[in-house]
């Protein structure tokens, strides 16, 4: 027990490393050569001191509640869209090819593309960054989904037929559980995806959240600011990824 | 033996078309026999010999192309329980564990859960499974993979149980353990029928009723033996198995000419 813990923050004697020289120098060598420093490279204790002060008032707490909604409804909408999708896809081969087509075609198109467009239909406010991240997840989800039911063997198919299962049975009871880790995978990036362009989208086009806050940052002329909303995004983004594999070592211990 | 007939193949065709070219292949030609009730049946033949598109067709995963092939009289039209298959790659679904393998079937057949649990039970005991009921597919050997295989083939109480060289995938001495235990789990299952394929004569020697030779593509049958030696058989010493062994080496390899007799 003791040494698992020694091991978990020994994991993080670099990232300590980096922040303890980043503090050096930003914070004592580089201002004697540079007064004004502070405001274009702040030092880890500043953006400490601002995380603190954001966390007292509950400012942060609502910036980071307002992303966060915003990741979890736009993820659940794709997810809902694009896995059913994937397993019609899947099961019907002659609709998956004339899909594969559009999505093939859609796909190469970076989400961000489709902000201008967001605003135009939605406007400045959550539903533009909603709709954003359901485009940016869709595709990772639907193309794993496709994927995980594709690469059902053949073998485990005929295995369920030769013991009595019908078509429903197959599909449920065989193609469903062969293909989740594979949907998982799509999961976790599809998540990832979401999660980076939150701030892109919240950079342009809103008066909430943490990518909000960044933008909020340049006009207080405040960079500490920024790196602490970076800061929490990465975190949140980390923890987020960590959540994912968690449950997939809990969903599938078969596959572990 | 006035045994009832189990399954009978009868004139069986199957061409398969050339994707690029058109023309079409047979696989197999005018091929016919039949399976007694309660007998093990080995089918025997080179790779490219059919069997295969054989097992495809008495499972019901294909169609042939004419002729017609039935189980105690019913025509195989789709694959199902009454056909249960044993395939060489095993086929275990990985997210179940072994116990759950066996029980696959007995819930599409939608048997209550105490009449499951106890069958599960007896089979895991009969194929010598007993302790590693929760283990998954992965955290077992080929044999014991092989083991489930069976059982799941043979807990649903099929009419006939078609095995797909059960055992190629094994190592030469897993493979000869299996084969006694083959026998000695089927003679718990009284008057199982099964079909067998195989390229292993000494696997046809060891375990068959009854061997069917068959001839390159296209298959037909080349000749049929009935074997009637009591089992466990000494196939290296036996002289009946030795000439049986040679009969089926000349046929199969052509090494001698199968007319001396």
């Amino acid at each position: 027990m003791g040494s698992k813990l020694l091991r978990l923050i020994s994991s993080f004697s670099l990232l300590a490393a980096i922040l303890i020289g980043w503090e050096i120098v930003a914070g004592t060598i580089y201002p004697k050569y540079n007064a004004t420093s502070v405001n274009i490279f702040p030092p880890p204790s500043a953006v400490l001191g601002i995380f603190w002060d954001l966390l007292r008032s509950g400012e942060l707490v609502t910036h980071t509640l307002a992303s966060m909604a915003r990741v979890a409804v736009g993820f659940g909408i794709a997810t809902l869209i694009a896995v059913p999708l994937g397993l019609s896809m899947g099961a019907w081969p002659a609709w998956g090819e004339q899909m594969r087509v559009v999505i093939e075609v859609l796909r190469p198109i970076p989400p961000f593309a489709w902000i201008p467009f967001g605003l135009l239909w939605f406007g400045v406010g959550p539903e533009q960054t909603v709709f954003v991240i359901v485009i940016s997840s869709i595709f990772p989800i639907l193309m794993n989904t496709v994927a995980g039911v594709e690469q059902v063997e053949p073998v485990l198919k005929r295995s369920a037929l030769s013991l009595g299962a019908s078509k429903l049975r197959l599909f449920i009871n065989v193609v469903l559980p062969r293909a989740l880790p594979q949907i998982i995978v799509g999961l976790r990036i599809g998540l990832g995806f979401a999660w980076m362009v939150l701030v892109a989208s919240e950079l342009i086009g809103s008066t909430a959240g943490l990518g909000y806050l960044i933008l909020d940052s340049r006009n207080l002329g405040l960079p500490s600011l920024a790196f602490m909303g970076m800061f929490v995004i990465g975190i949140i983004g980390y923890l987020l990824d960590a959540g994912m594999r968690w449950l997939e070592r809990v969903l599938l211990p078969w596959n572990a | 033996m006035t045994a009832k007939a189990a399954l009978v193949v009868d004139n069986v065709t199957k061409e398969y078309e050339m994707a690029r070219s058109g023309t079409r292949i047979a696989a197999l030609e005018g091929l016919s026999f039949t399976v007694r009730e309660g007998e093990f049946f080995v089918v025997l033949g080179p790779s490219g010999s059919g069997k295969t598109t054989l097992l495809n067709l008495i499972a019901g995963f294909e169609l042939p192309t004419k002729g017609t092939l039935t189980v105690n009289g019913a025509p195989i039209e789709q694959p199902g329980w009454q056909r249960a298959v044993v395939f060489q790659e095993h086929g275990l679904f990985p997210w179940l564990t072994a116990a759950e393998n066996i029980e696959f079937g007995l819930r599409m057949k939608k048997l209550p859960k105490g009449e499951r649990r106890d069958l599960v039970s007896k089979y895991i005991e009969i194929v010598g499974l007993k302790g590693s009921e929760d283990k998954y597919p992965k955290e077992l050997s080929g044999g014991m993979k092989q083991r489930i295989g069976i059982a799941r083939a043979l807990v649903v109480d099929s009419d006939i149980v078609i095995m797909d060289e059960p055992l190629g995938s094994l190592d030469a001495q897993t493979r000869t353990e299996m084969q006694d235990e083959l026998l000695r789990i089927l003679h718990k299952e009284k008057k199982k029928t099964v079909l067998f394929v195989t390229h292993s004569i000494e696997e046809a020697l060891k375990l068959a009723d009854s061997i069917v030779v068959m001839s390159e593509r296209p298959g037909r049958v080349k000749e049929l033996f009935r074997v009637d030696s009591p089992r466990p058989r000494d196939v290296l010493t036996d002289p009946r198995m030795i000439d049986l062994n040679v009969k089926l080496h000349a046929l199969l390899y052509r090494s001698q000419t199968p007319k001396a007799s």
